[in-house]
Order: C-alpha cells, then sequence, then structure tokens
C-alpha cells in the first residue's frame, strides 16, 4: 500500500492530471457509488472497532473506579441530577461519544488527509470543488451534511447515482467532489461479463 | 675430514663386537657382569607370539549366487502372494466357485500349499548346490557330479518302477532325504530371504550413483525428463487411484513426520534457514512480493469498484428513465479549471 502510494506520489504526471499540494496527483474522475459506499463501509468497520475497544476500556474503568456509585450518591442527594433512569443516560452517552468520534474521525482525515482509511484503500480522495484541499470550514460542513444526506431516507448518499458529478448532498452543501487518486479503470472483463448477463 | 679416523675406528668396534655376537660358541662380552634382577624377582610373563586369528572363510560364489537367485525368487513370491488377492478381487474372481467341468464332482476345496514342499526343494537345490561345487581334485569332482545325477536319474527310474525295488525301503531313505532338505530350506529360506533383500537395497544403493554420474544416462534422463510422452505419463500416473492413494499414505505415515522432525531439528536445516533468512537478496524477494502482492490485491478491488461504479448507475439511470451517461469520468480540466470559481 505505502509502495502504491509512493509510486503514485513520485510519478510523472500524465497531460490533464494535476497535482494538488500534499494530496498527489489528482485524476480528476469522480468516484462512484459503490466505490464510496465501499470505502463508508470500511470507515465505519473501523470506527465500530475503535468503539468497542473503548467502550471495553470504558466499562473496565467505571467498574473498577467507583465512579457509578459516586454519581448515584450525588443522584439521591440532588434530584436533578439524573432526572431520567440509568439506562437512557448510558445510551445517550454511547450515542454522543459515538457520534462525536465519528464527526472527529472524517473531519480530521477530510482536513489533513483528504481521505479517510476506507477512502485510502479505495484510492479516492476529498476535494474542494475547485480541485484544492478542503478548508476545515469544508471538512466540518461535509461531516454534518452525512446527517442530512442520512435524515432524508438516506436520499442524499443515493443523489451520486444520478447527479452529473456524483455528489450527494453532503458535497452540494460542503462544495465538494469526491475523485479517484488513481488511474481509474473498470475491469473490463468483469464488466462485460455481467453487460452481458444483464442484456 | 679430520674426523674420519675416529670414524674408522668406530666402525671396526661395531664390527668385532658384531662378530662376537653372532658367533654361538663366543662368550658373552656382558658374561662376567652379575645380572640386573635376581632370579625368584624375574616376571613371569612372558612375550608370546600373537594367536592366529582364524581365517575368513573365503565365499562360496556358487553358494552366495544360489541363495541371491532363491531369495529373490522368494521375495518376489512373497509380493505375489500380497498382491494376488487384490488382483482376484480387481479381476471379479470368486474363490471356491468350481469350473463347469467340476460341476457335480464332489472335490474338496485344497488348503494352500504345504510349505514343506517349498523348503524340500529350496533343501534340494541347496544340496545340489554343493554337490556340484567344484572342489578338490578335479577328477574327483566330476565323478562325483557324475554319480549325483546318475543317482538321481536311477531314483527317478526307481520311482518310476515300483515293483523292482520293495517299497518300504525306498520310502525309509526317501523320507530321511525328504526331511534332510525340508530342514536344511526352512533355514536357507530364511538365509536367502534376509540375503537377498540386502543384495538388492545395496546393489540399488551402489546403481543409483554410478548411473547418475554416467554422461550418457544424464542425457538419456534429461531428455525423457523433456519429452512430451514423460508429460503425458506423469499426468497419467497422478491421475491414478493407487498413486493417489500412496501419495496420501505417505504423507500421512509416521514416517514422513519422523523425517520431517529429523530434518527440521537438524543443525543442518537451521544453518540453512538462517542462512536464508539472513541472504539480503531473499529478504529483498519476499518484500518485494508481499509488496507487489498487495498492490495487485488493491488494484483489483479497485477495479472491481469502479465496474461496479458504471453497473450500478446504469441500473439507476434505467430504472429513473434517465438517459446514460455519455461520458463516465468528467476530465481533469472539468474540474479544475473553472475560472469563475477560482476568481
Amino acid at each position: 500500500m505505502s509502495n502504491v502510494m509512493q509510486q503514485e506520489q513520485t510519478r510523472p504526471l500524465s497531460p490533464g492530471v494535476t497535482r494538488v499540494a500534499k494530496l498527489g496527483p489528482i485524476y480528476a474522475r469522480y468516484a462512484g457509488f459503490v466505490s464510496r459506499a465501499m470505502a463508508m463501509l470500511v470507515d465505519l468497520l473501523i470506527i465500530g472497532a475503535v468503539l468497542i475497544a473503548g467502550g471495553i476500556a470504558t466499562d473496565f474503568f467505571l467498574r473498577t473506579s467507583g465512579l457509578p456509585q459516586f454519581v448515584r450518591f450525588l443522584a439521591s442527594q440532588i434530584g436533578w441530577v439524573l432526572p431520567v433512569s440509568e439506562f437512557f443516560v448510558s445510551a445517550g452517552f454511547e450515542l454522543v461519544m459515538t457520534l462525536s468520534f465519528s464527526y472527529f474521525y472524517f473531519a480530521f482525515f477530510y482536513l489533513f488527509g483528504g481521505a479517510t482509511l476506507g477512502k485510502y484503500l479505495f484510492g479516492l480522495r476529498v476535494v474542494s470543488a475547485n480541485g484544492r484541499r478542503l478548508t476545515t470550514t469544508q471538512a466540518a460542513l461535509r461531516v454534518l451534511g452525512y446527517a442530512v444526506s442520512a435524515l432524508a431516507l438516506y436520499f442524499g448518499f443515493f443523489a451520486v447515482l444520478v447527479d452529473d458529478k456524483r455528489r450527494g448532498w453532503h458535497d452540494r452543501i460542503a462544495r465538494t467532489a469526491v475523485v479517484h487518486s488513481w488511474k481509474a479503470r473498470p475491469d473490463e472483463e468483469f464488466l462485460r461479463r455481467v453487460l452481458d448477463k444483464l442484456d | 675430514m679430520a674426523k674420519q679416523p675416529n670414524f674408522d675406528a668406530a666402525k671396526r668396534q661395531l664390527d668385532a663386537a658384531l662378530g662376537r655376537l653372532a658367533a654361538p660358541g663366543d662368550p658373552s662380552p656382558y658374561a662376567d657382569q652379575p645380572p640386573v634382577w635376581d632370579e625368584p624377582q624375574r616376571p613371569e610373563w612372558v612375550a608370546v607370539p600373537d594367536a592366529p586369528s582364524p581365517a575368513p572363510l573365503p565365499v562360496q560364489t556358487s553358494e552366495a549366487l544360489t541363495r541371491l537367485l532363491i531369495g529373490a525368487v522368494v521375495l518376489g513370491l512373497d509380493g505375489l502372494g500380497a498382491h494376488a488377492g487384490r488382483w482376484e478381487r480387481a479381476a471379479g474372481m470368486e474363490r471356491g466357485i468350481p469350473t463347469p467341468d467340476q460341476a457335480g464332482l464332489d472335490i474338496p476345496v485344497r488348503a494352500p500349499g504345504d510349505p514343506r514342499f517349498r523348503h524340500g526343494l529350496i533343501g534340494w537345490v541347496f544340496e545340489t548346490e554343493a554337490e556340484l561345487r567344484p572342489q578338490g581334485n578335479p577328477l574327483q569332482w566330476l565323478r562325483g557330479v557324475a554319480g549325483h545325477f546318475s543317482g538321481s536319474v536311477f531314483s527317478a527310474v526307481l520311482d518310476g518302477l515300483p515293483h523292482l525295488v520293495p517299497r518300504m525301503q525306498r520310502a525309509e531313505s526317501g523320507e530321511q532325504e525328504t526331511a534332510r532338505w525340508v530342514a536344511r530350506g526352512q533355514l536357507e529360506e530364511q538365509r536367502s530371504r534376509a540375503f537377498a533383500s540386502a543384495a538388492l537395497d545395496d546393489m540399488l544403493n551402489q546403481a543409483i550413483p554410478y548411473l547418475a554420474s554416467q554422461r550418457g544416462v544424464q542425457q538419456a534422463v534429461s531428455a525423457l525428463v523433456r519429452s512430451p510422452a514423460m508429460d503425458d505419463a506423469i499426468v497419467a500416473l497422478a491421475r491414478r487411484e493407487g498413486v493417489r492413494h500412496a501419495v496420501a499414505e505417505l504423507v500421512r505415515s509416521p514416517v514422513m513426520e519422523d523425517a520431517v522432525t529429523y530434518l527440521v531439528a537438524t543443525q543442518a536445516m537451521d544453518e540453512a534457514i538462517n542462512t536464508l533468512a539472513h541472504s539480503p537478496a531473499l529478504v529483498e524477494l519476499v518484500q518485494t512480493q508481499s509488496s507487489s502482492l498487495a498492490g495487485v490485491v488493491v488494484e483489483e478491488v479497485r477495479e472491481r469498484a469502479v465496474s461496479a461504479d458504471i453497473l450500478v448507475e446504469r441500473l439507476a439511470r434505467r430504472i429513473l428513465r434517465r438517459p446514460p451517461r455519455a461520458q463516465l469520468p468528467p476530465d481533469a480540466q472539468g474540474l479544475f479549471v473553472s475560472r469563475s470559481r477560482q476568481r
């Protein structure tokens, strides 16, 4: 993987290819729905693994530190500290942690690397609509835009299928685009075989 | 040159001393000197000449040849007996079924052959070999050979004319002789089997390196290995159930496990592995191959994903009754050269 990346970084550029500072060459072919979905799946798996590990560590910490007993003691003394049941507090805490970590994960990688780990694997880069690196605002808006795309029954994601530049709603909100960092070409034999079956 | 007179004088003294020692009647020059030890203190041991070791008996070539032949035949019969049952089953033959001419007749099923006959035959062969072995006076040997054969012929004639000689006498002498043959045959069968097995192993062990060192054999083997016929033969051999079964059994056998365990435990294997592990060329090769393999896998996954992009979009656009993309990947200029945005 690293060798591939290094080769891409040092390879002389073909005509029509722009090397964005610190992002390497951008071949400017908009990435499609499946590539992006697969990259998102990899990212979600990574986030899930980290959250599970973090949950185990947190559980260990809470069980050994006596913090829950301390919180219950405070709740018994001050009724408004825990106005709801402990289940909702725990679920809310986990939800907040999940969203926070996910937000941080995507925003951090978009801002500093141009791609999350899953997008690295699939050779994708998130760039500004003008081809430049994302700004902090764009990175933050794009991750918030995920929520918008997801809340509308995920139509914001499926918009990639029909948009001329393969943009989702979150891309439009943040004025970004997802492009290939490699000379994207289909597996022609596989494509021909499937198309023959479909036709 | 100045020392020459002294040398001549010493030589004369030495010659005189040797002459006195050589003369038996002359008194010893040390006769007037006392002995260095008293008689009672003289040690009892004296040097004795080495006892003559028994000379190894010469190998009787004819006996060894006979033993080799008999042993090879016995080993072959052992192998035949081991495989005959399987061959009969493969041929669909069943034991105990009478042939058409035997149908209806009360023919008892005979037990397997009596080993006494085999032992007797082997014993007879060895006794015949001993009788025919050239030894002693050639004339006596020739007479013995003639007597042996004439005796055998005479015995055969007597067997064919039972009324000429009382049956009892012939039966007794024949039984004694047969018992002797059987006894010797039992012994010689075991000896011959072991002898032939050792001889065949040794011959194979010596023949393989000898043949391998011959240029003509090397060329022939090389031509044979490269020939298409060998490819066909190997393919046909590999398809045979027996070969697969044998290979599977060999892999599963404890012998193979022991061999591998021994090989792994040897110091030579450790040294070989260490040498390979520290080989820069090999390390570079492994790293290059690993990274290139990972690169190939990643590229394959990406290509499949791009193909799926095209397929899914095509399907979605067909469902939504939209025209397919005229140009799937917008070119770089479409993304980067947007003067209105750059302003």
